[in-house]
């Protein structure tokens, strides 16, 4: 072993072109006779459309929905009971659902000439009130979204436990409610998609931004009646996604649409005002929760009501269901819970359609809980951790299966919340706040803990039935005739590291240095089909199947070795990247040779297969891996100001085996920030008739470098009983525990002010209103 | 976005930009932080821009025989960031310019923009204002002066006429003994501030002035907690304490816009500046 396979930490094959500054993003790429794409998008959030005039002259260079009667209607469905429908036309037909959303497309020959175009396209809307408030939205007298389903709530899921019963006999109850804000995914490059109509081969070829072209590919066929063998989708680079890049886009249908229909390519790219008006797509839930316990703290029931704000529209594939089915089934947490009740509601309103985005609902879902199990601690006099210890599973109990039917895989939880309280020095922290000044900034701990499913498959997307469930993850091997690898992946590395921690599974396998394994990936023409890069999936599922066909190719190459080496099969042994047998050896080039260039020497009964494979995998029981993770934050919070700073974060993480650990910090640091954006700056808001209030990073605000706390990280190491290596995905996860643990600090912090906050983000203004209420004992609004 | 379509010119004196300004549609860029990202987004759409670069005289800084230090328009947040005179003046220049946005935004952003746009949240207001700094504006009919609050008028509203141009800060004398202190409250670097104080002690030059500024504030002197330091010198900035800041702040006027959650914000900025203006004299 060369001491690059699995664990270790060797440096990202594609850092060096994204360092150089050569790595190669859509809007790097220029066609000849490319035009470029400007979308008039509507500063409506909820009109009907009168009448578009195109401006004198140039009415072959606007189109709108009328120009397109073949393309249809994106429509994400979900096979659930009750789920209402909508159609999502990719540019507005009669009415405009949300501000932002695309009403015509207008070329020119640069973009300032097709916005020029733009701003003299004329609308008449008829304004209707919007809807925008997600609890107004439930009211028998709002204005409704679909007119035709005569509500606003598109689904109501339900569990039914006899918490009645509970609640009758339970020595404490605790109600509180909580509301996360709408935010953004706002990944450094925004959407973009460049087509254009290859009339030799008859065929689009459409180089997208996306977590998922093969999805894509199939969605852009489906929608413009396309056989699938006519559509091409390639991603080059892509700079991030976290889920807003995992549906098919509206602008991806509409501008190949274009480029088949001028026979001239044509590209969008996303600025960021569109990136964050369309894409504040992510969040925003009010959950109404109950928890019962008894006196030592062991949780006795839940009883949740959470709606999610969906948005206008279902997006394709995962529709508007995804985010309240996963806080339904995932309010539990890591806990042992007996008794559950809940209602998660899916509401439509006139805002973006809510999209994936990292750890969805898992974010949301985990603060309403964490901050519950503080409440619980505080009311029975206890430490937070302590509660938490009386509830979580244990090892012994694995794997578990939770009330929600979630099967827990391996770990040991407990243990990793008494290394985060070690790691913080509680005892340290309760001394300080005893001694410290009153008038001031206040210390404060705050404690989250979580389990996270990834790598979910077939079993658990069936049940929401979409119109697209997981299988097997397959990947393509090809080793060439001097040797080098090749692996080709349908899955999408996005900032993930995949062409490294793939390249480091072949190298476990055959002993070969993963820097001369070509991981290729992002071109539906060359690669396997795979559902894509999303819900921590790749590493189990892409990892699996390239360990997989490793295993198919070095059975093929021992056949081969062991004739060339004059011996049995069993005498052989791979390792270092060659077989041996005694004191002989033979590197696999020598067995790319024969195969390829040098035939006659093969054996009689060389497998016809050759040097090349698609092997497909996917873990059993597919279910999910479960990576768990104690979060600490130590804050220092102002009252007077509402300033937070973080003063000392930790994360205690067991995401089974791992292939490189810096890979994973990295994941971790980069999912922490993102958390603490979640936790402390970021929202969308909206005013009364649906205009959002961020139309730049001035006003809609992520953490940058400065904000990032320095951050410690531990790591336990369970491997998963069901995946390859014991490998379980983790890529979500860390975004999911900061506004937990931070909000829980602040709350311990603010305690003898009487201060419980139940909001994100823990904005100075909203913070200073909550000690403010708390003063005058009203609540916090 | 990209900007609509717009024409330009770079005069080369000062009363050729002051007429080309008065044109209708007219913008006047210096460093244009402010005016390009407004383009950019179509929010303004000026027909003609008159770029200011060619001005190079309003690019100075220059010390009276008065004593008082004149900040040509065109100087950049950079430029004062760096200025190394020595001094306390200088000092609290460098540290507000310091604190402006990021460095990129300070290489090109200038004083007199800052001024001319009269963004409420801009650091240089509420700092020039704790100085009892004055605007210079120059037009067809000459120079003219005027307090900067009283040239402040409102968010993006001053008292600049049509034809004229902002050429220089005028910041008056001030001692070796000069205490300066500024504080703000920001959602993170770089940001905007949702409000910002300044605190300036002179006991040589009986300069005593606190000021405020913010989203919801024209910056501006608060006269009740000046004329409190004016009396009560540092001992009283080291000892003022928040609940006594909130209640002066209901007797200032002009601070009907503040509610009650930006109030207390205010207070606290406000008491951490003063007690800052204390600790150093102390130091």
């Amino acid at each position: 072993m060369n001491g690059k396979g699995v664990g270790a930490s060797v440096l990202r094959k594609e850092d060096r072109r994204h360092l150089h500054g050569e790595g190669r993003f859509t809007a790097d790429l220029r066609l000849p006779r490319m035009v470029e794409v400007a979308f008039l998008r509507s500063p409506h959030a909820h009109a009907r459309i009168r009448a578009i005039r195109k401006p004198d002259g140039a009415e072959g260079r606007v189109f709108t929905l009328a120009d397109m009667p073949e393309v249809k209607p994106m429509r994400g469905i979900a096979k659930l009971d009750g789920f209402r429908a909508s159609d999502w036309p990719v540019l507005a037909g009669d009415k405009v659902r949300y501000a932002g959303e695309a009403v015509a497309m207008c070329i020119g020959a640069s973009r300032a000439e097709a916005e020029d175009l733009a701003a003299r396209v004329e609308v008449d809307y008829e304004l209707l009130p919007a809807v925008v408030d997600l609890i107004a939205a439930q009211a028998p007298d709002s204005p409704i979204v679909h007119e035709e389903w005569g509500t606003n709530v598109a689904l109501a899921l339900k569990r039914d436990d006899d918490i009645e019963a509970v609640a009758a006999s339970a020595p404490v109850r605790i109600s509180k409610s909580f509301r996360m804000a709408r935010q953004g995914a706002v990944p450094m490059e925004g959407k973009a998609v460049l087509a254009e109509w290859d009339a030799r081969r008859e065929q689009l070829v459409v180089h997208a931004s996306t977590q998922i072209p093969h999805i894509t590919r199939t969605g852009i066929a489906v929608h413009l009646g396309l056989p699938q063998n006519k559509v091409r989708v390639i991603a080059p680079d892509v700079g991030g996604g976290f889920g807003a890049k995992c549906m098919v886009q509206p602008e991806e249908i509409s501008v190949a649409w274009l480029a088949r229909h001028l026979r001239r390519p044509a590209r969008w790219v996303e600025d960021r005002r569109e990136n964050l008006i369309c894409g504040a797509n992510a969040r925003e839930h009010h959950h109404e929760v109950t928890l019962y316990a008894d006196r030592e703290g062991r949780i006795l029931g839940l009883d949740a009501r959470m709606a999610i704000d969906a948005g206008a529209y279902s997006i394709w594939p995962f529709s508007s269901s995804l985010e309240a089915g996963m806080a339904g089934g995932t309010l539990p947490g890591p806990y042992h819970v007996p008794c559950y009740r809940h209602r998660s509601l899916t509401i439509v309103s006139n805002k973006p359609p809510l999209a994936p985005y990292r750890s969805v609902a898992r974010a949301s879902v985990c603060f309403s809980l964490e901050l519950m199990m503080d409440a619980l601690a505080r009311e029975l006099g206890r430490e937070p951790w302590e509660i938490r210890m009386a509830n979580l599973v244990g090892p012994e109990r694995m794997p578990y299966r939770s009330i929600t039917n979630k099967l827990f895989d391996s770990g040991d939880y407990p243990a990793c919340m008494k290394r985060a309280v070690e790691a913080v020095n509680l005892p340290a922290i309760r001394a300080a706040q005893a001694s410290q000044d009153r008038d001031g900034a206040r210390l404060g701990v705050g404690f989250a803990f979580y389990s996270e499913q990834a790598a979910h498959g077939t079993s658990v997307f069936a049940g929401w039935g979409g119109p697209m469930v997981p299988g097997f993850e397959q990947a393509t091997l090809k080793i060439n005739p001097d040797g080098a690898l090749e692996i080709r992946t349908g899955l999408q590395s996005h900032g993930q590291g995949m062409e490294t921690t793939l390249a480091q599974i072949a190298a476990q396998e055959l002993g070969i240095d993963p820097d001369e394994v070509a991981v290729l990936h992002g071109d539906t023409e060359t690669s396997p089909y795979s559902a894509g890069t999303y819900a921590s999936r790749s590493i189990v599922m892409g990892g699996g199947a390239v360990a997989t066909g490793c295993r198919t190719l070095a059975a093929r190459m021992t056949i081969i070795a062991a004739h060339l080496l004059q011996t049995s099969r069993e005498q052989v042994t791979l390792r270092d990247g060659a077989f041996h047998a005694g004191l002989r050896s033979l590197p696999i080039r020598e067995i790319a040779r024969v195969w390829y260039l040098n035939p006659e020497e093969l054996p009689e009964d060389a497998d016809r297969g050759g040097l090349e494979c698609t092997a497909a995998y996917r873990p059993d029981p597919d279910t999910g891996t479960f990576t768990y993770a104690a979060h600490a934050a130590v804050v220092s919070a102002d009252p007077g100001t509402g300033e937070v700073k973080v003063l000392d974060y930790v994360v205690v993480e067991d995401c089974g085996t791992v292939v490189n650990p810096m890979v994973v910090d990295g994941q971790v640091y980069g999912g922490v920030v993102q958390g603490i954006g979640t936790a402390l700056l970021e929202e969308m808001a909206y005013d009364a008739s649906g205009a959002p209030s961020g139309e730049t990073l001035l006003e809609y605000l992520i953490p940058g470098a400065v904000e990032a706390p320095a951050m410690r990280l531990d790591r336990m190491v369970t491997p998963s009983p069901w995946s390859e290596y014991g490998l379980k995905g983790m890529g979500e996860g860390p975004a999911i525990g900061p506004p937990a643990a931070i909000g829980n600090a602040i709350n311990d912090a603010w305690r003898d002010l009487g201060v419980e906050v139940d909001y994100t983000p823990l904005s100075p203004r909203r913070l200073v209103a909550s000690v403010l209420a708390a003063e005058g004992g009203r609540p916090a609004s | 976005m990209k900007p609509a379509p717009f024409d330009y010119v770079r005069p080369a004196s000062l009363s050729e930009a002051c007429r080309l300004r008065a044109e209708p549609g007219a913008a006047a860029l210096a460093g244009g932080q402010s005016l390009v990202p407004l383009m950019a987004l179509r929010k303004a759409q000026p027909s003609r821009i008159v770029d200011l670069g060619g001005l190079g005289a309003l690019r100075q800084i220059e010390t009276a025989a008065s004593g008082e230090t004149r900040i040509g328009a065109l100087i950049t947040h950079a430029a004062l960031e760096d200025w190394e005179a020595p001094g306390p003046l200088p000092a609290f220049l460098r540290e507000v310019a310091r604190g402006i946005a990021f460095r990129s935004v300070r290489n090109l952003g200038t004083i007199g923009g800052s001024l001319a746009h009269a963004d409420p949240r801009a650091d240089w207001l509420c700092a020039l204002i704790a100085l009892s700094a004055r605007v210079e504006m120059t037009g067809p009919d000459g120079a003219r002066v005027l307090a900067v609050e009283d040239f402040i008028e409102g968010p993006g509203q001053t008292a600049l006429d049509a034809d004229a141009l902002v050429t220089a800060a005028l910041i008056p004398e001030t001692s070796q003994a000069l205490i300066c202190v500024h504080a703000k409250l920001r959602p993170k670097v770089g940001a905007f501030a949702d409000l910002l104080t300044a605190a300036a002690f002179d006991p040589a030059t009986g300069l005593a002035r606190v000021s405020l500024g913010g989203a919801a504030v024209t910056p501006r002197a608060l006269p009740a907690l000046s004329e409190a330091l004016l009396r009560g010198g540092l001992a009283w900035a080291s000892a003022v304490t928040r609940a006594k800041i909130e209640a002066a702040l209901a007797s200032e006027a002009g601070l009907d816009a503040l509610d009650a959650v930006d109030r207390r914000r205010a207070a606290a900025l406000i008491e951490r500046c003063l007690h800052r203006l204390g600790e150093r004299h102390a130091a």
